[in-house]
């Protein structure tokens, strides 16, 4: 009961979309696809649920997928648009799936009402769709997604469209249900909070190719060279003479008796603290947090503790 | 993927339209180029073409600047401002549009005729005038709907920078509307460049459309090489005429909509003044035509009474049924050509709507043929084309079967458009869920369309009621519809006649406002008619 993609490969046109791509997704398990947009996340996504044509192979606990058409995969993919049926409610869009399948009125009528009560939109069902907040649109769409029980669930950046209060909210309620259900999930996002607050495992696309794969942590802690280490968030990046490192925020702080001189060029107020631009001496620019305000253009002294230096690949 | 296992649809509209327009059309093109001792030349002139054809382009011409006159205004008063009854305004000004020819022929004799209340008949102002009153609903959708969407604030900044009321308008709106007015300019002088119902009406027999002169070639000068020379020349007008359009529309589609509506409520009593007073206008202009038609109906040598509806039951020595069978005939023909048109264009509609666009433009250019070319035409064509390899100039469907083919472009248009707004994700989504393709066709495609599909179909039967130009040629004398019986009444002298004229022109008149009432509320903003 998992799915094994085997050297993926589409290419539209000129442009090539998705280029061997190798991937597992472990029964039970979280998987984040975390890639900048463009990278060909969606159509990975796609690709797995029977909607775009690739060479390679998809399997499902070993068994071939090819030439199967999306209706009869099994598999729920929660589109980025969400795309509700606007001529149908709410119950209605969370109902087709369980219609498609043959299901008998009263299941579905209670199967429904179970599901949209996981998102909390139990009292919404008989509202038209195009009348919902984006939020609840959001709701929806998952609720309509989980209604087969689906073997596989994908989502497409699952709450990418909503605003940022909206956006955390949502997300610590999809894993709760995520977790409790015990549901297989593929997910796609272009921020590394989602994934890794959401994610057993995170796989990192660039330009159609996997660059890297780990558990959040893992990924964290060694990110594999210098562009994984920016799309993570990470920007303290250094070159000296054995190549590039990654120096942790945590690890540089102002201090009269430091060794390495610098100029502050930028001061923001965040958290009750201070988040601190200097350039070194070197022409290094560094961001750390500080808890006194510097003064702009003030020349400073750095100190920086050797753990927290951590060296990049080539 | 789009377009798998729909390419059987396109079989059964190719073989329609290549059975009932083609076929036609080249058989005229036969008869008119084929040879004979006379020449074309000495045929068309003794067919009057030089007067004719004058006289068709510059009274089209002079309907198309009296409507633009006359519409513009009403256009901006809806684009630009709210007021009680807009809503009812923009719908109504679509009822004269789609009144039977024959109506607006009768309604304006009832005004200006020989029995009006004023008589200017034989003069070119009754055409004219009559021409306007269809086409402000052109000049009002096409035009009023692009101005409606038109940032006001880009008006607002020219005055800001200095432009006065009327420079900001000539400088900022007017360039911006161009591409709509060129497109409903080219609309409305096709219209009256293939006017043919209202022309017979209203010129006497000294003001002929080439239209008309077809008609009378055949009708009273048994000269069928004539005629099909008029139509050949009437064909290749159309075709400038339509290709100039076509133009302006791919110009107009590239307009990026700026906002979805604009308009603001008039402020002062002279801006309402303006308002008000356009409105007025549109309602008098529109309306007393009408109005004047039903009061005729119900006005009898010894006072007011519905004497004329009483009579049309009784058979009538110039026909040989009952004139009330003409109503009977009309919505049975009407029931047979909506589900003709619904058939043959739901399908053909599926095929443009769900096909690559490339693939699809031809096949859609091929569907609007019937739609450009005039009814005439048709009915001259069906005449000359459809006695062989079956002989069907008899057959009691050629009737709904000519109504239909004109319809179809109809109902392509108004259902394509809601076709293609129904987003490829949601077929996606349903795949997803578990939808087979039929099912995904069944619980998408067809409910998402079904309220477009409805309008199509009262669309097919307003045409079906009105249509009047193919019909002449190929109704039965035993079965008249509607438009034809009023326009034997109407060629018969006599109070009687003229009285049962406006009854059943105010009968016809209703039931297609009826039906138009209906089909405006099924109709979806997608549609583009």
């Amino acid at each position: 009961m998992s799915l094994r993609l085997s050297d993926i490969d589409v290419v539209i046109g000129d442009n090539h979309i998705l280029e061997s791509v190798d991937l597992d997704v472990v029964d039970g398990t979280v998987v984040a696809v975390l890639g900048p947009s463009g990278s060909g996340k969606t159509t990975l996504l796609r690709v797995i649920a029977g909607l775009q044509p690739a060479t390679g192979r998809v399997e499902w606990s070993g068994v071939d997928l090819t030439g199967v058409p999306p209706h009869l995969r099994g598999f729920g993919l929660m589109f980025q648009d969400y795309a509700l049926f606007p001529h149908r409610s709410v119950a209605d869009n969370v109902a087709f799936g369980l219609e498609m399948r043959g299901d008998d009125p009263a299941a579905i009528a209670e199967r429904v009402a179970e599901v949209l009560g996981w998102v909390g939109l139990a009292d919404a069902a008989r509202r038209r769709v195009t009348s919902l907040s984006g939020g609840e649109q959001q709701r929806v769409a998952l609720a309509r997604t989980l209604a087969p029980a689906p073997k596989l669930l994908m989502l497409d950046e699952p709450v990418g469209s909503l605003d940022r209060s909206l956006r955390a909210r949502l997300l610590a309620e999809l894993g709760e249900i995520l977790r409790r259900e015990g549901i297989t999930t593929l997910f796609v996002t272009h921020d590394q909070d989602e994934a890794f607050a959401l994610a057993d495992q995170v796989v990192v696309v660039r330009d159609g190719r996997i660059v890297g794969t780990g558990s959040p942590e893992e990924l964290w802690h060694a990110p594999h060279d210098e562009w994984m280490a920016r799309f993570l968030g990470m920007t303290n990046i250094v070159t000296g003479q054995d190549g590039q490192s990654l120096i942790r925020p945590g690890a540089i702080r102002i201090d009269p008796d430091g060794e390495i001189p610098a100029v502050v060029g930028s001061v923001a107020f965040n958290e009750g603290g201070y988040v601190v631009g200097v350039r070194t001496d070197e022409g290094d620019d560094l961001r750390f947090r500080t808890e006194r305000r510097p003064t702009l253009g003030q020349r400073v002294m750095l100190t920086i503790d050797a753990q927290g230096i951590v060296p990049l690949e080539g | 993927m789009t377009n798998r296992g729909f390419g059987w649809a396109a079989v059964l509209p190719l073989v329609f339209l290549a059975y009932f327009f083609v076929y036609p059309v080249v058989s005229i093109l036969i008869v008119g180029l084929g040879a004979d001792d006379r020449g074309w030349a000495d045929v068309l002139s003794r067919s009057g073409l030089t007067d004719v054809a004058w006289f068709t382009v510059w009274q089209a011409a002079a309907s198309t600047v009296l409507t633009l006159i006359v519409g513009l205004p009403v256009a901006w008063v809806i684009a630009r401002f709210r007021f009680p009854g807009r809503a009812a305004l923009r719908a109504g000004l679509t009822i004269p549009f789609v009144m039977p020819t024959v109506v607006v022929g009768a309604a304006f004799l009832a005004l200006a005729g020989p029995r009006g209340i004023v008589d200017l008949s034989g003069s070119v102002w009754l055409i004219l005038a009559a021409h306007v009153f269809y086409n402000i609903a052109v000049v009002v959708r096409v035009v009023g709907g692009l101005w409606g969407s038109l940032d006001p604030s880009l008006e607002d900044a020219a005055r800001v920078l200095g432009a006065s009321r009327w420079t900001a308008f000539r400088t900022v709106t007017l360039p911006l509307l161009r591409p709509a007015i060129a497109a409903a300019s080219s609309i409305v002088f096709l219209f009256s460049f293939t006017s043919f119902g209202v022309v017979l009406l209203l010129g006497g027999f000294r003001l002929r459309t080439i239209e008309v002169a077809i008609w009378q070639r055949v009708q009273t000068a048994l000269d069928l090489r004539g005629a099909a020379l008029l139509a050949i020349v009437q064909l290749i007008g159309v075709t400038a005429i339509l290709l100039a359009y076509s133009r302006y529309q791919a110009r107009r589609a590239t307009r990026q909509q700026l906002v979805v509506d604009a308009a603001r409520r008039p402020v002062g009593a002279r801006q309402w003044g303006v308002v008000l007073g356009i409105v007025a206008g549109a309602l008098i202009v529109e309306g007393i035509p009408l109005g004047v038609l039903v009061v005729r109906s119900l006005r009898t040598a010894d006072g007011w009474g519905v004497r004329w509806y009483q009579t049309l039951a009784e058979l009538d020595s110039a026909f040989f049924v009952p004139p009330t069978e003409a109503v009977a005939n009309s919505l049975w023909f009407g029931v047979v050509a909506m589900l003709i048109a619904v058939i043959v264009g739901g399908l053909a509609a599926i095929v443009i709507g769900r096909s690559d666009r490339g693939a699809a433009a031809w096949f859609d250019a091929v569907l609007m043929l019937p739609l450009g070319t005039s009814a005439v035409t048709i009915g001259f064509g069906f005449l000359v084309a459809l006695d062989e390899p079956v002989d069907l100039r008899t057959s009691i469907w050629l009737v709904p079967i000519a109504h239909a083919l004109v319809a179809v472009p109809f109902v392509v248009r108004t259902v394509v458009p809601v076709l293609r707004s129904i987003r490829h994700r949601l077929r996606e989504a349903a795949a997803v869920l578990g939808a087979a393709p039929a099912a995904v066709f069944r619980h998408v495609d067809l409910p998402l369309v079904a309220r477009s599909l409805l309008a199509a179909a009262g669309l097919a039967f307003a045409v079906s009621l009105g249509e009047f130009g193919a019909t002449t040629f190929i109704a039965r004398p035993d079965a008249p519809t509607l438009p034809i019986a009023i326009f034997r009444f109407l060629g018969r002298p006599g109070e009687a006649n003229f009285g049962q004229a406006m009854a059943m022109s105010t009968i016809l008149m209703v039931v297609t406002a009826v039906v138009v009432s209906i089909i405006d509320r099924f109709r979806s903003e997608g549609g583009d008619w």
